[in-house]
């Protein structure tokens, strides 16, 4: 009898977290592991396996493993553990070979900074600005932009620069 | 008359080569792992009282078993009685959250006991399957296997723990990795049957298929992946991938490049074999061209005529590769017997104290809990009785909370009438915008 499985697709493909630190002894400690999602970055995304704390197999069901892991993600050294637990079912994960580490390390030391530099101020919105000056006031007010804070987020301001209402500003925000 | 003549010629010729080991009779530090059971701890064990106890702990109480008592049951055996008891233990301990916790101990202790009893396929069986078992062999243990293998003229069983070293990408001793070449050289000289149980599941899978799919509900389907590393399951591959790791790894040329060539030849990396045997500098042993050709001849890939030529151009040392790979051990062993026994030695030593301490400290958390656990019925108790004591002048604090707990009663009651009961509601129209109407 053959066995068809129903269930929901996804656009993940590798292996559980378990599945790679469970076939290697001591867990895989000191062990390179890497995500198969973040091939789509062009800078080194990856974690150093620095304890694992296995959960116990709940019948058939992918297992999870409370890993805790240096991350280095898009070419930046978080400076703090991370852990892994509720994403480590998802069969997502590729084990880094040993002689491959070297050059992910380098590729590490070699991947310039990320950079993003966005307009500190924006000028008043249209409509407001006709208001003012159809009140005689000083319409020539820039309001300050700030910029989210997030781990991630590497974006920085450029005091100098000014965003615009700018005809592909509302290309988005049109109803047609 | 011949016919016997010859049986008895194979089976001279046998134990011919079943007297072929590599390791000393020391190696096996047998006196000393044995010296383990005149502690008093392991002597007090019945295994079948343990055993109990720790199955009825999985089954029924906290579906948890400490590392230390596993590593006591298995310590503490010493014949084939309770094989299967302590498969199973190591078995649901894997799965457990406790897995982490495994003594060393307890790998070598599950290990020589399965080799003891001479129950070699279970063995394998479990060695092979880590994410069920987390028995893992280190170095010591994986030259004593492979001894054992190689001298019961078992070889496919010592390519296996080569090439579980290989996954496990730890190949650093020179005595494993030496070994490692042998029995690899050895098993495709004479290939046997890889899986043995593979034609069976074959034939019954062919019955069953008349009947109807059985559908099986799972949260996400998994998309198919091969990693090319613990995925592999063709015994050439994984032979192939064994010798070319190893074969960067060992300050011979010559042989390396050999195992190279071989070790390309059987991961069917023809692209890349046809670059090495450019890039070569230097000669290979002999032998090891034909044995390249009947891996490329069994798979025939596209290049393969180009391959032959670029074999036959190679220039060859005129020793045997299985002679030299026999010496290249033979070599390994001398240089690092001595030490390695030694510090076995020290190891089993060590882990006789460390067993104990190991057991007091669980054994003082176990107290430890129990104290906690009676000093919370302590207080629990206490409360109750202050409240049955101090009710009166405590009254009006009682009725507070009372009344807090009635208005929360009935607040939820409420809710749940009016969302039965509306039947008045209408769920408001909801228009596209710019939609317009006629």
């Amino acid at each position: 009898m053959s066995v068809k499985l129903i269930g929901r697709t996804t656009n993940l493909y590798g292996k559980t977290l378990w599945e790679i630190l469970g076939n290697l002894r001591t867990a895989g400690v000191g062990r390179l592991v890497t995500r198969n999602s973040y091939d789509r970055y062009e800078e080194p995304s990856f974690f150093k396996v620095l304890s694992v704390e296995p959960t116990a197999q709940i019948e058939d069901k992918p297992r999870k493993v409370i890993v805790h892991v240096e991350k280095i993600f898009r070419g930046k050294r978080y400076k703090e553990p991370v852990e892994i637990y509720s994403v480590s079912y998802k069969p997502d994960y590729r084990l880094i070979p040993k002689d491959e580490e070297q050059l992910w390390w380098d590729r590490l030391a070699n991947c310039k900074p990320r950079e993003k530099v966005v307009p500190g101020s924006i000028e008043l919105p249209p409509l407001m600005r006709l208001v003012l000056e159809r009140d005689n006031k000083d319409s020539n007010i820039k309001l300050p932009l700030k910029i989210r804070g997030g781990r991630d987020n590497i974006a920085q301001t450029d005091t100098t620069k000014t965003a615009s209402y700018s005809p592909s500003f509302f290309k988005n925000q049109q109803s047609s | 008359m011949f016919a016997l003549k010859n049986s008895l010629a194979t089976l001279a010729g046998r134990r011919l080569r079943w007297a072929r080991s590599f390791l000393s009779e020391s190696y096996r530090c047998d006196d000393v792992w044995q010296e383990r059971l005149e502690c008093s701890l392991l002597k007090k064990v019945e295994p079948e009282v343990l055993y109990h106890k720790l199955s009825t702990a999985l089954e029924h109480g906290s579906k948890q078993i400490s590392a230390v008592d596993l590593d006591v049951f298995a310590n503490s055996l010493t014949d084939s009685t309770y094989l299967d008891e302590l498969e199973e233990l190591t078995h649901k301990f894997r799965l457990s959250a406790q897995t982490g916790t495994m003594l060393p101990s307890t790998h070598h202790a599950v290990v020589r006991l399965f080799l003891a009893s001479n129950n070699v396929n279970d063995l394998i069986r479990i060695l092979k399957d880590r994410l069920n078992y987390g028995i893992f062999p280190d170095y010591y243990l994986c030259n004593l296997l492979m001894d054992r293998f190689i001298k019961d003229n078992d070889i496919r069983n010592a390519t296996v723990i080569v090439s579980n070293q290989m996954l496990q990408e730890e190949l650093d001793n020179d005595i494993t990795k030496a070994m490692g070449l042998y029995s690899c050289l050895k098993y495709i000289t004479n290939p046997t049957e890889w899986e043995e149980e593979k034609i069976e599941t074959k034939e019954t899978n062919n019955d069953d298929d008349d009947e109807e799919d059985r559908r099986v509900r799972v949260d996400f389907l998994r998309n198919p992946y091969f990693d090319d590393h613990f995925d592999l399951a063709d015994s050439d591959h994984l032979i192939g991938k064994t010798m070319l790791a190893i074969s960067s790894k060992i300050d011979n040329t010559i042989l390396g490049n050999s195992f190279k060539t071989l070790g390309l030849a059987y991961y069917n990396r023809w692209n890349d074999l046809s670059s090495h045997l450019e890039k070569v500098n230097g000669s290979i042993h002999l032998g090891t061209v034909e044995l390249a050709v009947t891996a490329i001849d069994k798979r025939a890939p596209e290049n393969a005529e180009k391959l032959k030529d670029a074999l036959s151009k190679l220039q060859i040392e005129n020793k045997n590769l299985t002679d030299e790979t026999n010496n290249f051990v033979n070599e390994a062993v001398t240089k690092n017997e001595e030490t390695e026994i030694h510090n076995q030695k020290s190891i089993y030593k060590k882990w006789e104290s460390f067993r104990r301490e190991e057991l007091s400290r669980y054994l003082e958390h176990l107290n430890k809990l129990k104290r906690l656990q009676k000093v919370q019925q302590a207080k629990q108790d206490l409360k109750e009785k202050e409240q049955l004591l101090f009710f009166f002048d405590n009254e009006h604090k009682h009725d507070l909370v009372k009344e807090e707990k009635m208005k929360r009663m009935k607040k939820t009651v409420v809710k749940d009438k009016t969302l039965k009961d509306d039947l008045t509601y209408v769920p408001p129209e909801i228009r596209k915008p710019g939609f317009k109407r006629d």
